[in-house]
């Protein structure tokens, strides 16, 4: 029987009336769920050697224990506002000759496989795998990980349970979150840490295995508890389920209209955006964008990457006794000490002499020898003046001198056997090269404002067909541009979900990525709203973007310049002022501080909306 | 109710609405009629702030109805297909103007029962967006959206027109209705001197933008009406 609720569930996931939609709504959440679970398990594989760093000396687990009370306590004030009651998905079979227990677990379990414990789940294995297994027995580590996850289940359960009673009585949230404030003063101020005391608990389910007994008892507790529970409150007003019933009924954004006047815009413009082509086509457009950062990206960490040639393997002495001796040559040899060099870099030579490799920086390697500098003896006429200098066999990197400056060229003229020492402090590696990284710059912001962009430059274009009614009903314009900057943040903050992806590659792209966020829907999402309001032409929703991609496309490219124009100056102020290197914080801060005027610079685009709607009006009756 | 004062709207030059003095008193029922191109449309736009005037203003309750919202809270509309939402499903619609003037469930569901019969068995729960419905039962759908709220002003323009004779005579009853139970105030315009004498007790025939005959509804000036347009 749980296996047909189950199945029931799936289709009315995929059987709904509007496909369409729903298929899109599902692809979306899938996605988001499956960037949701792969953040899950790296941060669970990368929290130990974090943690490693973060207080050396101390393992990663017993660092993880001492703050896991935290982490569940956080849990379980972020699952009363989050987790939701899964009751409405039985509605169905109340009346049918369907046994209550049945029901009763079938809602149990879809408490228990809610996304947030399926992530945690997700997190706490690959962290296990990780840090745990290797340095405790089998049993220790399992009896440690299913302790932990009967513990965030049991928190489950509680919310469940605690729920519905805060539902009703917001303020009992107030002693909950007294009682949290009074164990983290406690923590702080005197040596009744609870803390210490949990960790003690979790840790010790590692040394004593059969103390995980405790926490399966408790979740087996709970979970008859609960069961209990909606035993006796088993009809829906118990449940607190049947709110208040409105008008809405019909529409399958219901969440969203039940969410004021704001949530009813916002619901109106998802309709508009998938239940015609043009804007749909559109969206499918902006998924596709996103395969571009991982060449630009690629092409920008592989120049800045600067590819070392492999050497010639030789040994310096069984060389350099091999070597020819008369009265018209000389040996010269070269004792380089390389301060740090890359990993798998070798020094090169390189000098006016063939022997040397001439000018070619990736001809002829030096040779390391056991105290670690670099060597090797060449055979060279006498008296011809002889330069040299060394690279690590690119172009690219040049040897730097102590003070930091360019090591120059060098140069000897050879009379006798001599040995030349010579010390690099340092290399120059060609990384952040101003216009690339100008550009990554650009790129990211650009790809996280795309599908942003795309739609509010139309503005009211869209509601072209019906703007008539727009200005004729009761609508608030105000909240009506608000919504779409709603829609713009959440585009954004998508994009930047799915941009996430690509920090395997650099961390560095997560400030930048995060300062594209900041910038986008600071300055970019608003700036475009207020040139909307020049727009005087009617979107058809029905024709295909290809269409009329060539004419549209170059005027929604002309739309853009005054972006394009305000991020180019902002580039160049900041090469003028000589903070290039900054530039992703400079980004994230102009953001910011458009986000802190963001009433104020919306205020603009309502006003210029105000000025121009019966141009607006009249331009968007014409066909 | 509804005042107007000097009113003229110019279009490259031309006058295509002069008005310098009109009143339409609460719970009135007004019919504008005139040829193709008399100034109906022009003037029920004005009305509802959709085109800026020349010269001149109207007010409604006393308050000028240009780039104000008041009069949106008692005025229900439907000019033309510029008003539907096309891409939703006719619930949708009405739900969607219910939740923009607050309507609670028992007014929504009382708006439906009494529409029930107009809508016949096309509208409601056919799964069909608004784009997908005849024209006649889209302009049903948008003429039951400018009464669902019980408005004390409603503006219709050409509504007869592509409605099937049993919708028309449902609709004048509706109408009828609404003035008798809410002292609603309608503005109707029609080509049509059968149906606009049978809802409307004021006929107001505009020619080229202005008023030539303001007359109340009577055999004689039934008459007369008939007269004007043979010509």
């Amino acid at each position: 029987m749980i296996r047909k609720l189950i199945l029931h569930q799936w289709k009315s996931y995929t059987r709904s009336p509007e496909r369409g939609e729903n298929i899109l709504g599902f692809i979306v959440m899938g996605v988001l769920f499956l960037i949701l679970a792969f953040y899950a398990i790296t941060v669970g594989y990368y929290l130990p050697s974090v943690l490693e760093k973060l207080i050396p000396g101390e393992s990663p687990i017993s660092i993880f224990n001492s703050g896991l009370f935290y982490f569940i306590a956080f849990s379980f004030l972020f699952r009363i506002f989050i987790q939701g009651f899964p009751s409405q998905a039985v509605k169905y079979y109340r009346a049918l000759p369907v046994k209550r227990k049945t029901l009763i677990t079938a809602l149990l379990l879809k408490t228990i496989t809610n996304y947030i414990n399926i992530v945690f789940i997700l997190f706490l294995v690959s962290f296990t795998i990780k840090a745990v297994i290797p340095h405790y027995s089998f049993l220790s580590s399992m009896s440690w990980m299913f302790s932990i996850i009967a513990i965030e289940l049991c928190n489950s359960f509680f919310t469940f349970l605690l729920k519905k009673k805060i539902f009703s009585k917001p303020t009992l949230l107030l002693p909950i979150i007294i009682i949290l404030i009074i164990v983290v003063v406690l923590e702080f101020l005197s040596s009744a840490s609870t803390a210490r005391v949990a960790s003690h608990l979790f840790n010790s389910f590692l040394n004593i295995p059969a103390f995980s007994v405790l926490p399966l008892l408790l979740l087996a507790y709970m979970y008859l508890l609960t069961f209990h529970w909606i035993d006796k409150n088993y009809y829906p007003e118990d449940l607190g389920v049947t709110k208040r019933e409105k008008v809405k009924s019909y529409s399958r954004y219901s969440f969203l209209e039940n969410c004021g006047e704001v949530g009813s815009y916002i619901a109106l413009e998802l309709k508009m955006i998938f239940r015609n082509k043009r804007p749909r086509t559109l969206f499918y457009h902006s998924l596709i964008f996103f395969i571009y950062p991982s060449f630009i990206y690629k092409q920008y960490f592989d120049e800045a990457k600067p590819v070392y040639p492999k050497p010639h393997y030789a040994n310096a002495a069984v060389e350099s006794s091999k070597l020819p001796s008369n009265a018209d040559v000389c040996k010269i040899s070269f004792n380089v000490n390389s301060g740090k060099i890359p990993k798998g870099a070798y020094v090169y030579i390189s000098g006016n002499n063939q022997k040397l490799g001439g000018n070619n920086p990736a001809s002829v390697n030096l040779y390391k020898n056991a105290e670690g500098n670099w060597e090797r003896t060449f055979v060279i006429e006498k008296g011809k003046v002889l330069d040299y200098n060394f690279s690590l066999g690119s172009q690219n990197v040049v040897a730097l001198d102590s003070t930091g400056n360019t090591l120059p060229k060098s140069y000897i003229v050879p009379w006798s056997d001599t040995t030349i020492n010579i010390s690099i402090a340092n290399w120059k590696t060609p990384s952040n090269q101003g216009g690339s990284f100008m550009m990554i710059v650009f790129w990211t912001i650009f790809i996280i404002s795309y599908a942003a962009l795309m739609y509010g430059q139309y503005l009211f274009a869209w509601e072209g067909g019906y703007f008539d009614f727009i200005l004729s009903q009761k609508v608030n314009i105000k909240k009506y541009i608000e919504a779409k900057y709603y829609i713009m943040a959440a585009a954004s903050f998508f994009a930047f979900a799915i941009m996430m992806v690509y920090i395997y590659m650099s961390i560095d792209l997560l400030w930048l990525n995060i300062a594209a966020l900041f910038y986008s829907l600071g300055v970019n999402s608003v700036f475009i709203l207020f040139l909307g309001t020049y727009n005087r032409k009617r979107m058809d929703l029905h024709t295909s973007m290809m269409s009329q991609q060539g004419r549209d496309g170059f005027k929604q490219f002309l739309r853009n310049i005054p972006m394009i124009l305000l991020m180019l100056a902002i580039y160049f102020a900041l090469t003028w002022l000589g903070l290039k290197d900054y530039m992703p914080f400079a980004f994230g801060g102009i953001g910011l501080i458009a986000l802190l005027f963001h009433k104020q610079l919306m205020d603009l685009s309502i006003k210029n909306f105000e000025k121009h709607r019966y141009k607006m009006a009249v331009g968007f009756r014409e066909k | 109710m509804i005042e107007v004062k000097n009113l003229t709207k110019n279009y490259n030059g031309t006058t295509v609405l002069d008005l310098p003095e009109l009143h339409i008193k609460k719970g009135e029922s007004f019919g504008l009629v005139g040829n193709n191109g008399a100034g109906k449309t022009t003037f029920f736009s004005l009305i509802l702030d959709l085109i800026e005037s020349t010269t001149g203003e109207i007010l409604s309750n006393g308050i000028k109805t240009a780039r104000s919202d008041h009069w949106k809270d008692y005025t229900g509309s439907y000019i033309d297909e510029k008003f539907l939402i096309e891409f939703l499903y006719p619930e949708e619609y009405f739900e969607f103007i219910a939740d923009l003037h607050g309507l609670s469930k028992n007014e929504y569901d009382d708006f439906l029962n009494r529409f029930n019969d107009f809508f016949s068995t096309e509208i409601l729960k056919q799964k069909k967006f608004i784009r997908d419905l005849s024209k006649g039962n889209q302009k049903k759908v948008g003429i039951a959206a400018a009464l669902l709220a019980k408005p004390e002003v409603i503006i219709l323009d050409e509504p007869f027109p592509h409605l099937d004779p049993t919708s028309v005579f449902r609709l004048k009853k509706m109408l009828q209705e609404f003035k008798n139970e809410f002292n609603t105030t309608l503005l109707i315009s029609s080509h049509d001197l059968n149906h606009v004498t049978e809802v409307c007790e004021r006929i107001v025939v505009l020619d080229k933008g202005k008023i030539v005959h303001d007359l109340t509804r009577g055999e004689e000036n039934l008459k007369l009406l008939q007269n004007y347009f043979a010509v």
